[in-house]
C-alpha cells in the first residue's frame, strides 16, 4: 500500500509565507507568492492527481478536465485566503466530487446519447505520447463499480486516509468503512471472474 | 461478528486503522488461520497495489497553461492576446539559471531553507525594455534589434510593420508573420513553430528576398530554434540564413525572446466532444439531412454542441477576385451564413461562415438527396 507522498517543505514554507502576505495585504508580493505556490503544488501533485482522475474516468480528456478544474478551484480558494493545509487531500476531494457530480449529469444525459455523433476513432499516436493506461482488466472492473465505490477504492489505494475518503464522499466513517470493504471485494470478484457485470 | 467478518477489518485497516488493538489482534489471528481469508486479503491488497502503481503520465499541456494562467499575478496588465501568452509562458526562475532542481517550474524547491526565492521571471519581465515586440495569438518574438540582409541591402523590420500576426494554429503549430515596406518593396518574415506534449520548436523560417518588383520567399533553413520545454521561452541571439534569388538572405535577431503557447483551435462541448472520425454533415453522415447547417450560425452552434460535436469556426471573407481570408473563431460569428464544413486535423468540425458584406461563397443548400424537411 502506498503512503501519501511526504509533503514538500518548500510548499509548506511558501504556503506559510502566502498566508502571512495575504493576511497583511493582498499586494503584488503575495500574488507572486501565490503563483509560486500554485506552480510548486502543480509540480508536486499533478501526476498523482491525473492518475487518480484517469482511474476514475473512461476518457483521458475528462481526466484533464477534472485536474484543471480542481487546480482552478484551489487557486480560487487560495485567493480567498482559504488555502488548504493539505493540498493533496483537498485536490483529491475536489476531483472525487467533480467526478461523482459529472457521473450524475451524464446519467441525465444518457437519453440524448442516440443523438450523439459516432466518434469511434483511433486517437492519433502522438496525442497521448506521454500517457499511460491502467491495465484494461483493472480499469474495466473499476469502471463497473458504482461511482462512489470506485472513488473509495482508488482513493484508498492511492494512500488517502479513511477520513479523507469519508469527507470526499460526504459519508460517515462507519458507512465509508462498509462501502470500502464491499467495494474492494466487489472489485476482486469482478477481476476474478473476468466479468464486469 | 462471524469469524470471516474479520476480513473486513483487515481490508479497510490501511485506510482507517484499527481503533481497538484487541480487535486488530483477533482479526489477524483469524486471517492467519483461515486460508480463504488470507487468499482474499492477498488478492485485494494486490489490486490496491496495481491501482497505486498506476502512473497516467502528464495532464495535457493546456491544463498546465490554464492553471499557470489563472495563478499569474501579472495577467491583468496585458492585452488579451498577450495575456494568453504571458500566463501560459510564465518563465520562471529556471530561465535565469542557477536554480537548484532545474525541473522545478518556479525554482522554489529549496524555499524552506530560506533565503527567500529569487523573484520569478515572467514573459512580461523578459520582454520589458525590448525595442521590438511582435506577437500573434500563440507566439511572441521580442528583441533588442532585428536586421534582415537581402539582395545587398540591410533592412530594418522593427521600424513600422504593416502587419504583425499569424496563424494561431492549434496545439501542434502556429506561426508569427510580419510584413513591412522598405526600399519601395513589401518585405515579409514568417516564423513557423511546432509543439508536442512537452516541447516546442521552430520548423521553418522565411523572409522575402528583397528582389523587386515581386519579392519572393527565401527559406532560412540554418539556425532554427531547437526544442524548448513548453512554458519556457528561448532567449539568446537568432541568426537565420538561407539563399534568395540574388544571393544570401540573413536574419539576425539580437537579444531575442521567442515564445510559443500552443492554443487549441476548437471547443469541446460540456457533454461529448473528442475527435470526430468523419464529417457528420457529409453525404451519408448522421447529420447530413438534419438541416442544422441551414440555421443561423449561433443556432447551429447550439444544436451541434448539444450533439457533442467538437467545433471550430472560420469567419470567411473575400479579399480579391480570387482570394479570401478565413479568420479562426472558437465560437459562431453573430452574423453571416454557413457555407461549408470540413474536418480538421484534431478531429474538429470546421464550420465556415461567410461575412455577409463580402462573401466568398453562397449559403450551403439543403442536400438534394435528403427528404424535404418536415414543417415544424
Amino acid at each position: 500500500m502506498t503512503e501519501p507522498p511526504e509533503r514538500a517543505p518548500a510548499a509548506v514554507a511558501v504556503r506559510a509565507r502566502i498566508r502571512g502576505g495575504l493576511g497583511a495585504a493582498r499586494g503584488l508580493a503575495s500574488a507572486d507568492d501565490l503563483a509560486a505556490w500554485v506552480a510548486t503544488t502543480w509540480d508536486e501533485h499533478r501526476r498523482d492527481l491525473f492518475a487518480f482522475a484517469s482511474a476514475l474516468s473512461r476518457d483521458p480528456d475528462v481526466a484533464d478536465d477534472l485536474v484543471a478544474e480542481a487546480f482552478l478551484r484551489l487557486i480560487r480558494e487560495a485567493r480567498a485566503d482559504r488555502m488548504p493545509d493539505d493540498p493533496r487531500a483537498w485536490l483529491y476531494r475536489v476531483v472525487a466530487n467533480l467526478s461523482l457530480s459529472r457521473g450524475r449529469r451524464l446519467q441525465t444525459a444518457q437519453r440524448f446519447v442516440r443523438h450523439l455523433v459516432d466518434r469511434r476513432v483511433t486517437e492519433p499516436a502522438d496525442a497521448r505520447l506521454l500517457r499511460n493506461e491502467l491495465p484494461s482488466d483493472l480499469h474495466a472492473a473499476l469502471l463497473a463499480l458504482k461511482p462512489d465505490a470506485r472513488v473509495a477504492v482508488v482513493m484508498a489505494a492511492r494512500g488517502c486516509s479513511g477520513r479523507e475518503i469519508a469527507t470526499a464522499l460526504g459519508r460517515s466513517d462507519t458507512s465509508t468503512r462498509t462501502l470500502l470493504h464491499r467495494a474492494r471485494l466487489d472489485l476482486r470478484a469482478r477481476l476474478s471472474t473476468g466479468g464486469h457485470r | 461478528m462471524t469469524d470471516h467478518a474479520w476480513l473486513a477489518d483487515a481490508i479497510v485497516r490501511p485506510a482507517f486503522g484499527s481503533p481497538d488493538p484487541a480487535m486488530h489482534a483477533t482479526a489477524d489471528a483469524h486471517i492467519a488461520s483461515c486460508a480463504a481469508c488470507r487468499a482474499t486479503l492477498g488478492a485485494v491488497r494486490s489490486d490496491a497495489i496495481r491501482i497505486a502503481a498506476f502512473d497516467a503520465g502528464e495532464p495535457a499541456p493546456w491544463v498546465h497553461h490554464r492553471v499557470l494562467a489563472a495563478a499569474d499575478p501579472h495577467r491583468r496588465s496585458w492585452g488579451d492576446a498577450t495575456r494568453l501568452l504571458v500566463l501560459a509562458l510564465l518563465t520562471i526562475g529556471a530561465l535565469a539559471g542557477g536554480i537548484a532542481g532545474g525541473g522545478a517550474l518556479l525554482g522554489l524547491r529549496d524555499a524552506a531553507e530560506s533565503p527567500p526565492p529569487p523573484p520569478q521571471t515572467t514573459l512580461a519581465d523578459l520582454v520589458a525594455g525590448k525595442a521590438i515586440v511582435w506577437k500573434s495569438q500563440a507566439a511572441l518574438l521580442a528583441a533588442d534589434r532585428i536586421t534582415l540582409q537581402a539582395n545587398g541591402a540591410t533592412l530594418h523590420p522593427g521600424g513600422s510593420p504593416t502587419k504583425v500576426g499569424g496563424d494561431p494554429g492549434n496545439l501542434k503549430y502556429s506561426t508569427l508573420e510580419i510584413a513591412w515596406a522598405e526600399i519601395g518593396l513589401e518585405q515579409r518574415i514568417n516564423l513557423y513553430l511546432a509543439a508536442d506534449a512537452s516541447s516546442w520548436w521552430m520548423t521553418e523560417a522565411r523572409a522575402y528576398d528583397n528582389v523587386g518588383p515581386n519579392p519572393d520567399w527565401a527559406m532560412l533553413d540554418v539556425g532554427l530554434v531547437g526544442r524548448q520545454p513548453l512554458g519556457q521561452a528561448f532567449r539568446g541571439d537568432l541568426d537565420l540564413s538561407g539563399v534568395g534569388r540574388k544571393g544570401p538572405v540573413h536574419l539576425q535577431v539580437s537579444g531575442a525572446v521567442l515564445a510559443m503557447s500552443p492554443q487549441p483551435s476548437f471547443v469541446d462541448p460540456a457533454i461529448g466532444g473528442g475527435p470526430l472520425a468523419t464529417d457528420p454533415f457529409a453525404s451519408g453522415g448522421t447529420l447530413h439531412c438534419s438541416g442544422i447547417l441551414q440555421l443561423r450560425p449561433m443556432d447551429a452552434e447550439r444544436e451541434m454542441a448539444a450533439r457533442g460535436i467538437r467545433l471550430s469556426w472560420r469567419f470567411n471573407w473575400k479579399t480579391g477576385p480570387n482570394t479570401g481570408y478565413a479568420e479562426l473563431r472558437l465560437h459562431a460569428p453573430p452574423t453571416g451564413y454557413i457555407s461549408r464544413t470540413a474536418l480538421g486535423g484534431d478531429g474538429e468540425l470546421i464550420v465556415f461562415v461567410e461575412d455577409p458584406t463580402r462573401p466568398e461563397s453562397d449559403p450551403i443548400g439543403f442536400p438534394a438527396d435528403c427528404p424535404p424537411p418536415s414543417p415544424a
